[in-house]
């Protein structure tokens, strides 16, 4: 188990937290690096919530920038630096998405639109990431439909209970009932996944 | 578990909603919690408190995980470049160790949002030059307008200095004729047309200072010089006649004055002739205004 939130990696690579800590000091080559292990993902993220290529790279953009800024004011002690990233993204993109009204579409469409496959290498080279995928899309598939609608609608779409309720038709109890299982049940079922980022 | 003040569940229930709902980490509630320990992350705790924190970070980490399960997308080559270019690093820099040159230098002397502020101060600069520079350009063109209205003032004053001294002149000169013709000893000599003049019209009076200087000729009614032609002031001595003064008529009815200085000693009589050669030795034709008659008023 690691103690730094770092993401197990081969060879010499520098651990996460280390990264931020160098991009803090003002390296932009540690910058570079977090950029090259995480963009892909990021940018998936990003563009699921928007649908727009262009919008999501330019909150991608926004993300490394405020990564670099607020790079000083990350704790490890707080969360991963891998969760970090994504709740950042995450929010500046619903942000986003709430500020231009930007026209969700759907993952297969955001998919049709980016054929490319994922260039960096490091992103590509790394085992643990496509295990995550994989393992990730398990655990969620394996999740009742119903659950799965509930969490993906809050998460990606920045929807409050309050608001899924509303979208779905279904009693806000029920919605909350359906999220807290998601959860608890992902919790659960990804025990190894999280102690990796502990 | 038991033991807990709160149980799992309950801590489950009232973090799992609130963060996926805050969403930003800084915008989680109670997320600050897990930041004042100093004990490293995730060790095993006894205290209540670290159960807690222990289960908030798990629901935390879990929605870092959930993006995992999307297919990654390459981002443009150039979004790279730009996120270094604004903070101010290159692609070149990649895995650059934290002990090189660079990371010793400061890290926010370029600051990430240094160009946020110097494109809005840059045309804050540029309003301003441009409001100083038309500023300016009004003070100039007032500032030139005040220059030809002093300058034509300028010469309308030397215009009218010049006039005056002029008019100073003509008053001294006249002043000092009067001086000269009611001066004591002053004789005056009528010039007139003997018979047969050409110049039947005309009439001179030569004023003659006693001291024999600055003498004064008055002529008028001569006609207009013909082509190539002078009229010229003879002085008759008795060795002969002795050339004065040369000088020409170019309108009809102008009223001729001239100063006589240099007169020759002995006159006798003045007259007035005229001559197509500009320095006669002697006069080629008869006078056209003779006079040898002197008066002396004082």
């Amino acid at each position: 188990m690691k103690s730094s939130g770092e993401t197990t990696r081969s060879g010499a690579e520098p651990p996460e937290v280390e990264l931020v800590q160098r991009a803090a000091r003002g390296d932009s080559g540690a910058l570079s690096i977090l950029y090259d292990r995480f963009s892909g993902m990021l940018l998936g993220l990003a563009t699921k919530i928007l649908g727009d290529p262009a919008d999501a790279e330019d909150v991608l953009q926004e993300v490394f920038v405020q990564v670099w800024k607020q790079a000083g004011r990350y704790q490890s002690s707080r969360s991963s630096v891998s969760t970090w990233l994504v709740l950042i993204t995450r929010s500046r993109a619903i942000d986003r998405l709430r500020s231009r009204n930007v026209k969700l579409r759907t993952t297969t469409e955001a998919r049709r639109e980016n054929l490319n496959p994922h260039t960096s290498p490091e992103g590509m080279r790394t085992v643990i990431l496509k295990e995550r995928r994989k393992r990730l899309g398990e655990e969620l598939a394996n999740l009742p439909p119903e659950q799965r609608d509930v969490l993906e609608m809050a998460y990606y779409k920045g929807m409050t209970q309050r608001e899924v309720a509303q979208a779905t038709g279904i009693p806000l109890g029920t919605v909350k009932t359906r999220t807290l299982l998601a959860m608890k049940k992902l919790r659960s079922a990804l025990e190894s996944e999280i102690e990796e980022l502990l | 578990m038991n033991d807990n003040p709160r149980n799992e569940s309950d801590i489950d229930d009232a973090v799992i909603l609130e963060w996926l709902e805050a969403a930003d980490l800084d915008r989680v509630p109670g997320s600050d919690a897990l930041a004042p320990s100093d004990r490293p992350s995730g060790r095993p705790d006894n205290e209540a408190g670290s159960r807690e924190d222990r289960l908030r970070r798990e629901y935390l980490e879990v929605l870092g995980l959930l993006p995992y399960e999307l297919e990654p997308v390459a981002p443009a080559a150039e979004t790279k470049q730009r996120i270094l270019a604004a903070v101010g690093g290159s692609s070149t820099e990649e895995g650059r160790p934290a002990s090189g040159p660079r990371v010793a230098r400061g890290p926010r002397v370029v600051a990430p949002g240094g160009r946020g502020w110097l494109l809005p101060l840059a045309a804050s600069l540029a309003l301003v030059l441009m409001a100083v520079s038309g500023w300016l350009v009004l003070q100039v063109r007032a500032q030139r307008v005040l220059i030809a209205d002093l300058s034509a003032r300028l010469d309308q004053g030397r215009s009218t200095e010049a006039a005056l001294v002029a008019s100073r002149g003509m008053l001294a000169e006249a002043r000092s004729r009067l001086d000269m013709m009611t001066a004591p000893g002053t004789q005056f000599c009528a010039l007139r047309p003997p018979e047969g003049s050409l110049a039947s019209g005309a009439l001179g009076v030569v004023v003659m200072h006693p001291a024999g200087e600055d003498w004064f000729l008055r002529i008028e009614g001569l006609e207009p010089c013909s082509q190539g032609r002078k009229y010229v002031v003879w002085f008759s001595t008795e060795s002969g006649e002795v050339p004065g003064p040369v000088f020409a008529v170019k309108n009809s009815g102008e009223t001729v004055e001239l100063s006589l200085t240099d007169q020759p000693p002995g006159i006798e009589a003045i007259m007035i002739t005229l001559e197509a050669d500009p320095t006669p030795q002697a006069p080629s034709m008869k006078p056209l205004l003779f006079g040898d008659e002197r008066t002396q008023l004082l």
